[in-house]
């Protein structure tokens, strides 16, 4: 398996707090990947900082073998990393074929000029990103019926699934997941971890997903990395993290670790 | 020179206590509503007015005797603060309340407004009082009458500085060292309210946060009407003391005024009263070293600058009370946004009919011919208004100042053709081209226009419209005293290949061309990558660029494009009317944009064509018709026609309460505000333009959508407001 994205002792301090820590992370190629934490713990920042909403205080991030680190958010997304928002960020207004278009931005050429004059090469390309809006809309399961609705009048499940697709349109090689669950309950809970699997294995995607519920990132990921005051402190498969006593006393307290041990 | 420059120090004082006066009540209700009130100054000229209404017909031209004087003086203080209360709880009931939760750019909007319209009241107002007192004049037996001017003399003329023995060769009268005085004091209350008293807490926690405060049980939606009350209490003070001082009343626009006491309150820490003073204070005695030494044109140019340059260096504000710094909080603030409703609906049929309009017009207007050069005014100021829509609509930067772009465009095609601009005869011979004349104004413009937009686009929403107000105004000004206040006439009209096209008919044929391609231009820009990468950015200017947006890119381009074709418009203006002037730039220009662009809802091409003739029609046909059939019949001197501003005012303010659904959903997630009670209730029968219509008519009455708001109104009220007390 290839490195596809890599963390060298990232840090952000915002004044005299420092959110992320000396942080070493790395993903390889067609994994599904689990960012967990208490709250606080740096995982969002940390996401800023490799989507390049942030940049790093210290250390480097690499993708697909270069340096991405201090990039500006539209030239790391053409690289190839796409994301969701952890409280939803649609286009509100826009419709959700709209939404899915706009991930789509970096495929396609089209330029101002060109809107007015549409040229029939971009009336084509115009007509293809179309087709594919609507393929992606299927894929994720929202289906083409809801394709001229405005984001914000779809229900909060659908939502959680146009962002996804939004994500997807851009074709990327990473994808970022912000709490893709957050709000939902078991029953979606349940299909959203199909729909991320899906992703992985019928699009090749590789994901990285920050959770909350432990029994949704210990279902779906390869491979686990906890955060805790804005340090890594343990990473691993599922099983182990999940027995790691440092985890046990981050989530419930030192009392628990103790009874635990 | 040290006396000169001690004397100025001391006017300097005086004016800054004026100020002062506007800018503590500004600061207080800012703090609390955490947005401007752009009206606040219109309240402070009514109270003014108020005063003298009172005192003129009590003492105008009676020989009072000093207790006549303290009960009179008593009555008029104690009605004008009762009033500037009143007014101003008003001004929150209808600019703040229907707002709450939702984007704080919403009430400045509104307010600007509510300012128009109290701007008209006063004016109004002070024509309405007598200006002739009935008898005898005083010093010619024989004339009837004596006219009335200002206000009667109340505090004695003392030179302070004379009295006091010290020779100076400027005055300080007595009327300065009282308004230097109440300034202090009513600074002084202002800050033992905040820090000393039950409402002064709550006040303070609703600035740092509304969640929290409403959490530990202070009631958010009364704190700020407390908050309003009492800033119209100071107003009232603050006019009084205005009025009887200098015995006249508040001459100025308040949104202007109000600028510059918001300047002040910026400088001085929101939610300061001896910083807002203080500020106050230093601002006066600048305006006064910078008239003197300068010209006094200079000054207003200055401080707005100051405004802005504040506003971008600290664009979060001044102090730790009004916070928002994180990421989250710079997400686009815009009001009207709808672009749907209209081009997704019947955007073909609607524009098929806009555009037989525009083909059969000159048939039917042939019999009068005067009819035709109406038609080309109300064309330009269409293209005028979609060039507003492509800057609010697509780039989600809603721009108060936008006149200076009209203005701009005008003043280089002037100068390019007027026979007056003889520096032009070396390079340029003859007459130039308009093509080339026109591609020029749009160019420069839209250059202009991108360098304005830029230095403003980081900035929140609030402190971004309040910026392009006052850059509005910065045009305004400069264009004034670089180029003259006469303005430059006899302008030729176009000449395209050496043709001049000087016959109405042509004109409109060409300007109606114009019309039509920027009117598919910019409904071809709508369903492009470009168009929803615009919109995206307009909705979220952080997910847009995780999506691979270029911000800047965009922005420019939209900022350029718009402005560009408003510099097109000022610039046909020019050579159509043969006329241009420094009012091209006024703020009532573009406010009449804004209300077009609103009306129509911003961002849609065809709503900025039907918005626009929507309020041409108001203003140049119906209010004349109207004012024709009823001048005489109202008193003699009134001319219906000074409705104008009023018009525009409540046109402006109506259109954003129809909106305000959409204007508080964008970003209520963003800024930590109160939960928005309009988002509960998803009645959506206004979206199209009948029912937006109505809906701007809700408040007269005149719909079905009234029983709606009633219902709405009555559901605020409550059940919606326990949570603000629990």
């Amino acid at each position: 398996m290839t490195l596809l994205l890599k963390a060298d002792r990232v840090t952000k301090k915002f004044g005299g707090l420092t959110a992320v820590n000396r942080v070493d992370f790395e993903i390889e190629k067609g994994m599904i990947a689990g960012l967990i934490g208490p709250n606080g713990a740096g995982k969002t920042t940390f996401f800023n900082n490799i989507t390049g909403l942030y940049t790093p205080t210290e250390g480097q991030i690499y993708f697909d073998g270069q340096v991405i680190t201090g990039l500006k958010p539209h030239l790391i997304q053409k690289r190839g990393i796409s994301r969701t928002f952890q409280n939803i960020r649609l286009f509100g207004q826009l419709s959700a074929l709209e939404n899915v278009l706009v991930g789509e931005h970096v495929r396609l050429h089209g330029s101002i000029l060109e809107a007015f004059f549409r040229p029939p090469r971009v009336m084509a390309e115009e007509k293809m990103a179309r087709e594919r809006a609507l393929d992606v809309l299927d894929f994720v399961g929202l289906g083409r019926k809801i394709a001229d609705q405005a984001a914000r009048n779809l229900p909060y499940g659908s939502q959680r699934r146009l962002e996804i697709a939004r994500a997807l349109a851009s074709d990327p090689k990473l994808l970022l997941l912000d709490e893709p669950t957050a709000g939902m309950n078991p029953q979606e809970k349940r299909e959203l971890t199909d729909l991320v699997r899906h992703v992985r294995d019928n699009m090749g995607v590789t994901v990285l997903l920050i959770e909350h519920d432990m029994k949704v990132v210990m279902g779906i990921s390869d491979r686990v990395t906890v955060l805790d005051h804005g340090e890594k402190i343990a990473e691993g498969l599922p099983q182990v993290v999940q027995k790691n006593p440092q985890v046990i006393e981050a989530y419930l307290g030192t009392g628990a670790a103790a009874e635990g041990a | 020179m040290n006396d000169i420059v001690a004397t100025l120090g001391l006017i300097g004082l005086s004016n800054g206590s004026v100020i002062a006066l506007n800018a503590i009540a500004l600061t207080l209700i800012y703090a609390a509503a955490r947005t401007l009130n752009l009206a606040h100054g219109d309240v402070f000229a009514l109270c003014s007015v108020m005063t003298m209404t009172i005192l003129r017909a009590a003492l105008w031209d009676v020989v009072a005797t000093p207790l006549d004087l303290v009960v009179w003086c008593a009555i008029a203080g104690l009605a004008t603060v009762v009033f500037g209360m009143l007014l101003s709880a008003l001004i929150e009931a209808l600019g703040f309340r229907p707002f709450r939760g939702g984007s704080r750019l919403a009430p400045i909007i509104a307010t600007l407004g509510l300012s128009f319209a109290l701007y008209q009241v006063s004016l109004i107002w002070a024509h309405a009082l007598p200006t002739y007192s009935t008898g005898d004049h005083r010093s010619v037996p024989g004339l009837p009458e004596v006219p009335i001017v200002g206000v009667p003399a109340i505090l004695p003329a003392i030179d302070v500085l004379h009295a006091l023995g010290i020779n100076s060769v400027g005055s300080f009268q007595l009327r300065d060292l009282v308004l230097i005085g109440v300034a202090v004091l009513v600074a002084l209350a202002a800050q033992v309210m905040l820090k000393r008293t039950r409402i002064g807490r709550a006040i303070r926690a609703c600035a740092q946060d509304p969640i929290a405060a409403q959490m530990v049980g202070v009631n958010h939606n009364g704190t700020i009407r407390a908050a309003f009350a009492i800033g119209g209490l100071l107003a009232g003070i603050g006019a009084f003391t205005f009025t009887v001082a200098k015995e006249m009343p508040v001459g100025s626009h308040g949104a202007e005024s109000g600028l510059m006491a918001f300047t002040a309150a910026i400088l001085g820490g929101i939610g300061n009263p001896i910083g807002a003073l203080l500020a106050s204070l230093l601002l006066g005695v600048f305006s006064a070293m910078t008239t003197y030494f300068l010209d006094a044109h200079w000054t207003p140019v200055f401080i707005y600058l100051l405004l802005v340059g504040l506003l971008m260096w600290r664009p979060t504000g001044l102090t730790a009370e009004d916070r928002g710094g994180d990421l989250n909080s710079i997400s686009n603030e815009i009001v009207v946004l709808d672009r749907r409703s209209l081009l997704r609906r019947q955007p073909k049929l609607l524009l098929l009919v806009l555009l037989v309009a525009l083909i059969a017009f000159p048939a039917l207007a042939e019999a009068e011919p005067y009819r035709l050069p109406v038609a080309n005014s109300f064309l330009i100021w269409i293209i005028l208004t979609l060039g507003l829509t492509i800057v609010v609509g697509m780039s989600g930067v809603l721009d108060i100042g936008f006149a200076a772009n009209f203005a701009l465009g005008g003043y280089v095609s002037a100068y390019l053709t007027a026979p007056a601009m003889a520096w032009r005869a070396g390079f340029l011979p003859g007459i130039p081209d308009a093509v080339f004349v026109m591609a020029l104004a749009a160019l420069i413009t839209g250059v202009v226009g991108v360098i304005r937009g830029l230095a403003t686009s980081r900035m929140r929403a609030d402190y971004l419209a309040i910026s392009t107000l006052a850059l509005g105004l910065v045009g305004h000004d400069l264009i004034k005293y670089l180029s003259g206040v006469g303005g430059i006439s006899a302008i030729p009209a176009p000449r395209v290949l050496g043709q001049p096209i000087a016959s109405p008919l042509a004109q409109y044929a060409i300007l109606g061309v114009i019309v039509t391609v920027i009117v598919l231009a910019a409904i071809r820009l709508q369903n492009s990558r470009a168009g929803r990468a615009l919109a995206a950015i307009r909705e979220d200017e952080h997910a847009a660029a995780a999506f691979g947006v270029n911000i800047v890119t965009y922005k420019t381009a939209a900022f350029f494009i718009g402005s560009a074709i408003a510099g097109l418009a000022g610039g046909l203006y020019a050579s159509v009317t043969s006329y241009v002037d420094p009012e091209l730039a006024g703020f009532h220009i573009s406010v009449m944009a804004l209300a077009m662009a609103c009306i129509g809802g911003a961002g849609s091409a065809a709503g900025a064509v039907i918005g626009a003739l929507a309020i041409l029609l108001i203003d140049r046909v119906a209010i004349p018709t109207v004012g024709r059939l009823v001048e005489n019949s109202l008193y003699a001197g009134f001319s219906i026609r000074e409705l104008n501003y009023l018009v525009f005012g409540m046109a402006l303010y109506l259109s954003l309460l129809s909106w305000r659904r959409q204007a508080s959903g964008v970003e209520g997630k963003a800024d930590h505000e109160p939960w928005d009670p309009d988002q509960m209730l998803t009645v959506r029968w206004w979206t199209g333009l009948p029912g937006r219509l109505a809906g701007a008519f809700n408040h007269l009455g005149l719909s079905l959508a009234h029983a709606g708001h009633r219902t709405r109104a009555f559901l605020d009220r409550n059940v919606f407001d326990e949570g603000d007390g629990a």
